[in-house]
């Protein structure tokens, strides 16, 4: 009976953590190509709001509203990319940040469609499994999009966007693309979130959400998609489970955890770039044997 | 009458954005940093000055200097807590970097904030500000909207001084232009750097005092103002304290003047709308002055 | 290789959360004679503090309800206290974690009403019986799972407007709301219907917003329109600034508002500008009967302070619940707390008087009394100016 209850809470904090896991891999898209950009928060409320709209009026299930709100996830990035990811590093982040303050105000002033301010009930309920299904479908993607063409020619944007171009790497391309990419998975993790929620009103989609999920792919590790599912599972659904045992001052832990992790481990906690450092330098060392104990140092240090 | 009266509401209200972006893009310029955590400065400079009234029984211009004081404070120890670690250790991504460590502080000191006040709503005694009303020609005026314009124009132009006139504003322009040059040349960059740190604190800390001086203010005062100071500083362009300070005027007219002759529930969307569109239109900002960090 | 440094990265978080699960399973056992509620608390966040004032009515009256033996049988309630900082996502999932745990027979929440929308459902899917104890937008309630003890504003506010056009006869009156949070609209618009037909004036609305700050321009638009008397339907902070920026800029009307200036806290803020502003209560312990009177008097004994409206909301609401556990019958379950929170119809000699549910609803207009500040912070009953103003 206890332990029931434990686990039913474990899979409660689990659940949170998985979209936070989706919407961290649509910022971890863009930030692939280089692009630093808020905008998933954005694009998560498009997803979300549009889903719930048609799952309120038209009747649709978990798997078509999941479509949708990607589809219109997709629409708002497509937009968006085009008109700003010509903009510089900064200006970018800038830009995106105004992005989810005009998307709350939008939310709220059209109140037919979605709730306005009192926000409105989401009529569908999200599964576990389900939840597991749509990430691992997602990270699916990712991993082969890694070895595919646009993998490499991110990697390269990434680097160094002028050394890419005079490469031949159509650099805006990339970006755009990457943009788009972002503006889907964050749909769909927006409808999850609705779905998980049950509730959603202008304030679901907001600038902490924002901040949250920058927060987790940079600290799983901004370098591979794994990283990012690490990083929500940390970041997110730690605190959530945590939560009950400590009540005020939480936030200054996350803060705490963030600022940690980012001056004493900052390729994040999934960084292969570190991990093929110390298989060069395990390559280059004497037997096995006595590697773990200086990898581990290594580590620490 | 109404439009007059109007137009100097959101000048005074400006004035306080206009000190936020000048802070901000202080920081910006020098250090390249977007800096989240600025908005806490501004709150813990309305708090301090809040309790030299009520805890120490000041007057109010004490507390004025007090609240700038502890902005200034409160960025040399973000300053030092978040950034100078990234910064010595150097390399790239510190864009991404910077960026987050700002959030930890600015959700740390943020909570400090909220424990420390007890989330209670505060305000400024009656009595203890200087809120005399003035009537010019039918157009009500508080002796503290004067004040905070008298001041953002004071403290604008005591930056812009500082940064083109003395040799520690060339030393800090010159960190923000090339660091390992600026070493080259004999400037010590960590010096410029805390200055610059100092000053921009000190202007968000003043920011912050005038903002809650007029009204009721929470733990929460800084989100807002980190908003539309952003706005502010790309509206007006971060290479030049002036372009800023503009930017922070702007926005306050902006605002008081969409809400009462257009919408007050899409103020801000007209707001961010309007960033959005400069940013799209002209990147650098409205004034396209010589970017003082941009190689 | 890679697998030394997943694992340790895996290491922390796996421990911490054992050893999380390891302390709740140490300190979540149900005690023979005890009965677990369930109370999402608001105590960071935006509005804590008033989730704080709530809270202390809560704890004020369990504790009451225990040492009195009012359960019988032995029998305490034992409040398991999950934090939601009133916002949507966490306070829904702890609503799931409460909603999980089947030995908690029923729950308390909500200062805001999306939040209230929002957890509603959770529980109402777990069929776990929830009071809303200061969620005020209508229609909230939702019986047999939802019901609620917030006392309804906008009967109250409705209740003043007509006192105020009845005795203060302003001629003309203008509007200011929080446009964007559908509880001040819903409260605004029971001012509306409380001033129609008599006679006064209606000189329009200024609309603002619930994160805005500065009330400036809000205060020279109102002034403008130069209304004899002004009606503050706003976020308590939003309240405080509107009534200190009008007041500075040299309104002499009549200022009416609501509720939220009730706490000892608002009138810290404001000062004495709050000083003649009418708004209305359901408890003002200078009117209120032995309950109420005992009630006023433990909470200054604890606290140290006199309860505001939202002290009385949040003790009634576990006096509510309470009484409805009690009538559960000897081993309370979900099922049997929802019926018997759903079927109490009235309840005599509460804080408030005598007290009727209707469709799951909390009213006792009886008790509305229109108070205001003194000049030196204490609450008198309001009368028009002249008529033994302060």
């Amino acid at each position: 009976m206890m332990l029931a209850t434990q686990l039913a809470l474990l899979f409660s904090a689990l659940e949170f953590a998985l979209v936070g896991a989706i919407l961290a891999l649509s910022t971890y898209v863009t930030l692939w190509a280089g692009l630093l950009s808020f905008a998933s928060v954005s694009f998560a409320a498009t997803g979300a709001f549009t889903a719930t709209y048609l799952m309120s009026e038209a009747g649709f299930g978990l798997w078509a509203a999941l479509v949708a709100g990607g589809l219109g996830g997709g629409v708002l990035a497509a937009v968006a990319g085009l008109l700003l990811i010509r903009l510089d590093s900064h200006w970018l982040a800038l830009a995106t940040v105004a992005l989810i303050l005009v998307t709350r105000v939008v939310v709220v002033n059209l109140g037919d469609l979605t709730g306005g301010s009192e926000g409105q009930i989401v009529p569908v309920k999200v599964e576990l499994w389900q939840l597991l299904l749509v990430l691992a479908l997602v990270c699916l993607f990712l991993a082969r999009l890694a070895r595919s063409r646009f993998g490499t020619a991110a990697v390269a944007t990434r680097e160094d966007p002028t050394a890419a171009a005079t490469m031949g790497v159509p650099v805006r391309r990339v970006q755009m693309a990457a943009f788009a990419i972002s503006g889907v998975i964050g749909g769909i993790g927006g409808v999850l979130q609705a779905g998980l929620l049950r509730y959603i009103d202008p304030d679901s989609f907001y600038i902490d959400l924002a901040v949250t999920v920058i927060a987790c792919v940079v600290l799983g590790g901004a370098y591979h998609w794994f990283g990012s599912v690490i990083g929500a599972i940390v970041f997110t659904g730690l605190p959530v489970y945590v939560n009950q045992f400590i009540g005020q001052g939480q936030s200054i832990i996350n803060g705490v955890l963030l600022l940690v992790i980012m001056i004493w481990v900052p390729g994040g906690l999934i960084d292969p770039l570190r991990w093929r450092r110390l298989r060069e330098r395990r390559a280059a060392a004497p037997p096995a044997g006595t590697g773990t104990a200086r990898e581990v140092a290594e580590v620490r240090s | 009458m109404l439009f007059l009266q109007q137009l100097v509401n959101g000048i005074s209200l400006g004035a306080v954005y206009a000190l936020f972006a000048v802070g901000f893009g202080v920081v910006f310029s020098t250090m390249r940093i977007l800096n989240l955590a600025q908005g806490v400065y501004a709150t813990w400079g309305a708090l301090f000055a809040y309790w030299t009234i009520t805890e120490a029984g000041l007057p109010f211009a004490v507390a004025v200097l007090a609240g700038a004081l502890a902005g200034a404070v409160t960025a040399v120890a973000v300053d030092q807590i978040a950034f100078q670690p990234l910064r010595s250790r150097g390399g790239g991504e510190q864009l991404l970097g910077t960026i987050i460590t700002s959030v930890a502080l600015w959700i740390s000191l943020r909570e400090a904030a909220s424990l420390a006040t007890g989330a209670a709503p505060l305000g400024f005694p009656p009595g203890t500000v200087p809120n005399d009303l003035l009537q010019v020609g039918g157009v009500r005026v508080l002796m503290t909207q004067i004040l905070a314009i008298v001041c953002a124009v004071a403290v604008t132009a005591a930056i812009h001084l500082i940064l083109h006139r003395t040799r520690l504003g060339s030393a800090i322009r010159a960190v923000g232009h090339d660091r390992g040059a600026a070493m080259l040349g004999g400037v010590d960059p960590r010096v410029a750097i805390l200055t610059a740190a100092a000053l921009a604190g000190a202007a968000t800390g003043l920011a912050g005092v005038f903002f809650a001086a007029g009204q009721t203010f929470t733990f929460g005062l800084g989100d807002g103002l980190l908003l539309h100071g952003f706005a502010a500083v790309v509206i007006g362009g971060m290479g030049d304290v002036r372009g800023a300070a503009f930017g922070g005027f702007l926005i306050g007219v902006v605002q008081v003047l969409s809400a009462q002759y257009i919408s007050a529930s899409f103020q801000d969307a007209i707001t961010f709308g309007l960033l959005l569109a400069v940013l799209v239109a002209r990147p650098r900002g409205l004034f396209r002055t010589v970017e003082l960090g941009r190689a | 290789m890679a697998l030394t440094l997943r694992r340790r990265s895996l290491a922390a978080p796996a421990a911490a959360i054992a050893a999380a699960t390891l302390a709740s399973a140490c300190t979540g056992g149900t005690k023979e004679g005890e009965v677990k509620i369930g109370f999402i608390t608001a105590l960071t966040g935006p509005v804590a503090f008033a989730g704080r004032t709530f809270a202390n009515g809560i704890e004020l009256a369990v504790d009451q309800v225990n040492r009195e033996g009012y359960l019988g049988g032995g029998r305490k309630i034992k409040l398991v206290k999950k934090e939601g900082a009133e916002k949507p996502s966490q306070a829904v999932d702890q609503a799931r974690q409460l909603a999980v745990d089947q030995s908690v027979v029923g729950a308390l929440c909500c200062i805001l009403s999306p939040v209230a929308g929002a957890v509603k459902v959770i529980t109402t899917d777990a069929e776990l019986p929830l009071n809303i104890y200061g969620a005020t937008d209508l229609g909230l309630q939702d019986p047999p799972y939802v019901v609620r003890t917030t006392t309804l504003p906008q009967v109250a506010n409705k209740h003043l407007a007509q006192a105020v056009a009845a005795d203060a006869e302003p001629a003309s009156v203008a509007y200011v709301v929080t446009q964007d949070n559908s509880g001040w609209v819903s409260q605004y618009q029971s001012f509306k219907e409380g001033f129609a037909g008599t006679g006064v004036r209606d000189l329009g609305t200024v609309n603002t917003l619930a994160a805005q700050t500065d009330f400036s321009g809000a205060a020279g638009e109102l002034m403008a329109k130069n209304p004899e008397a002004i009606v503050i339907s706003t976020l308590q902070q939003s309240t405080i600034s509107l009534v200190k920026a009008l007041r500075a800029r040299g309104y002499q009307g009549l200022l009416i508002t609501t509720e939220v200036v009730g706490s000892p806290g608002a009138f810290k803020a404001a000062g004495a500008t709050l000083a003649g502003v009418p708004f209305p209560v359901y408890f003002f312990a200078g009117k209120a009967g032995p309950a109420g009177q005992e009630f006023a008097r433990s909470y200054e004994a604890e606290y140290g302070t006199d309860p505001d409206a939202y002290a009385a909301q949040g003790y009634m609401a576990a006096f509510m619940m309470a009484t409805a556990v009690k009538n559960a019958g000897a081993d309370p379950t979900r099922e049997s707390v929802t019926k018997a929170l759903s079927d109490i119809e009235r309840l005599d000699d509460t804080i408030y008087g005598t007290v009727r549910f209707r469709d799951g609803q909390l009213y006792a207009p009886d008790s509305i009394v229109h108070i205001t500040w003194t000049k030196d912070g204490r609450q008198r009953e309001w009368a028009p100016a002249g008529a033994g103003a302060a």
